[in-house]
């Protein structure tokens, strides 16, 4: 039988901010947290559809918000956090199959999918670019 | 099937359909970004493109509804609270996905 001296002295789950951060326990966050990201933009792409399928006047809205500055910043987060989600989440699935859980291996392919990522990202952002100018 | 095991298999195999359907996606949106309302109509009547994204709609909401479940779960500590929110997200992502679908078909043989 446990009294309330045992369970008020039993230590406490440490919390995310007193780990020193490390590249596995980053991406790991970075993961949900692009994935909660991405939520946005697929309710964003389901709201592109119904607009399309209302009808043109309701369409320009559309055109005006991914054409004006603020929409093309938001299209290129989005566009950074699916690369980076769908890299890490290879990783993931090869976990999941036992495959590269070992420390050095497994920073080795975080560092591989950070740099993939902004690579990815980087040559939409130009190819973007270059169709607005 | 345990519930458990369910949703564990089904946020895998959507995420490889994701893998390439997203991909596919994302390619395509930026072919036909900053295009005509009459552009993006018929990008969206190549059989090819309905059917894919109709696809994407499907496995993302699916994707995208049992990954914020997780976060839920493990972030809101409040029992009742938590079941709402699973709830809403639950009903929301359905609910999107309809529409969306309904909205493709609207445009495949209305448009």
């Amino acid at each position: 039988m446990k009294d309330k001296q045992t369970l008020d002295s039993r230590p406490l789950s440490p919390h995310l901010q007193v780990y020193k951060p490390q590249i596995t326990s980053i991406l790991s966050i970075s993961h949900r947290i692009s994935g909660i990201f991405l939520s946005l933009g697929l309710i964003t792409m389901s709201l592109f559809i119904l607009l399309l399928a209302i009808g043109k006047d309701s369409f320009f809205l559309w055109i005006l918000f991914s054409t004006s500055f603020l929409g093309e910043v938001i299209l290129f987060g989005w566009v950074f956090a699916l690369s980076f989600h769908m890299l890490n989440g290879i990783r993931h699935l090869f976990w999941d199959y036992g495959i590269g859980l070992s420390l050095t291996v497994s920073k080795w392919t975080g560092l591989i999918v950070c740099f993939t990522s902004v690579i990815i990202s980087i040559i939409f952002g130009i190819i973007l670019l270059e169709l607005i100018l | 099937m345990n519930s458990a095991v369910k949703h564990w298999k089904i946020q895998r195999y959507s995420a490889i359909m994701n893998l390439f359907i997203a991909l596919w996606l994302a390619v395509s949106l930026l072919c036909i970004q900053g295009n005509s309302y009459e552009e993006t109509i018929k990008w969206l009547k190549y059989p090819i493109n309905s059917i894919l994204i109709s696809l994407f709609f499907i496995t993302s909401f699916l994707h995208m509804r049992l990954g914020l479940q997780v976060v839920i779960e493990d972030y809101v500590s409040k029992i009742l609270l938590r079941k709402r929110l699973i709830i809403g997200i639950n009903s929301l992502s359905w609910i999107l996905t309809i529409i969306s679908i309904i909205s493709v078909l609207k445009i495949v043989i209305f448009n």
